[in-house]
């Protein structure tokens, strides 16, 4: 006889919303969410980082390319 | 689709293309979702709660990590959250090398053996066990799916990361075969009582 891969539970108890609705915790999964995200300094040019927030800091970035090539220039 | 599922879906994309620039925005899908990934991770996680909780929450902060990555193909935002959840699953059952576990409701089954089978009894309700126990994970995971949860063809492919006729096919080779051993178990466990 094979070996049996699975352990299969027949007409298994369901679990009530109730109990379901203290396990929910947005707070907790953002502040994991947070400790992944934001980990390293370069975290806005990250691409999980929000759209808006990239947008601005490769506009300073350009910016200040800019700005040091034009002082170089003068 | 009806007018109030398609009104939903657009909703839900808004609220999706919010949280994709600020990540605050997603608490509402997190509010709307949590309890449908908890019973889909609750059947598979050996109805074990607190183990429920831990891989739901895991596969909601994979969620929020990916968010940008998501795109609309038709179907419902909860199927991206499902295969998420699955995957989180595997992996704790790779990591702790534990059993994994199927929870099968007798009333569902019936139907499942009766559209193999024709006809329902106890003897094939326990060949059915014994079979499907000795199957690989990705047969397991179709039926599980497709029968027993009773999920579409689109959302088992989105879920698989298959195509949708590629999940076709293969429920139907998974069917004829689990036909034949059906068949042959039946027989073994009928001579083991005689």
């Amino acid at each position: 006889m094979k070996k049996s891969n699975y352990d299969i539970k027949t007409n298994p108890r369901p679990i009530s919303e109730k109990d379901i609705e203290k396990h929910m915790n947005f707070d907790k999964a953002l502040d994991t969410y947070t400790h992944w995200a934001y980990r390293t300094r370069w975290h806005r040019f990250q691409r999980h980082s929000a759209r808006n927030y990239k947008i601005v800091m490769y506009i300073i970035l350009i910016a200040v390319i800019a700005a040091l090539v034009l002082m170089e220039m003068k | 689709m009806s007018e109030q599922k398609l009104s939903n879906n657009a909703d839900e994309l808004t609220i999706i293309q919010a949280a994709q620039k600020d990540i605050t925005f997603f608490r509402e899908l997190y509010k709307r979702h949590f309890k449908t990934v908890f019973r889909f991770v609750y059947t598979r996680a050996g109805n074990d709660e607190d183990l429920s909780a831990d891989l739901t929450q895991q596969a909601f902060v994979k969620a929020m990590l990916n968010i940008h990555r998501y795109e609309y193909r038709g179907v419902p935002f909860i199927a991206w959250l499902y295969r998420i959840a699955l995957n989180e699953i595997n992996l704790h059952y790779r990591n702790t090398s534990k059993t994994r576990t199927v929870s099968i409701d007798e009333q569902v089954v019936k139907s499942f053996i009766e559209e193999i089978d024709d006809d329902y009894s106890d003897i094939k309700l326990q060949a059915l066990k014994l079979t499907l126990s000795e199957q690989d994970e990705e047969v397991v995971q179709l039926i599980e799916m497709r029968y027993f949860e009773k999920r579409s063809f689109k959302e088992l492919s989105e879920i698989l990361g298959i195509s949708e006729s590629n999940a076709k096919v293969k429920v139907h080779r998974i069917l004829r075969k689990l036909k034949v051993v059906l068949l042959k178990k039946m027989q073994s466990l009928t001579g083991e009582k005689k």
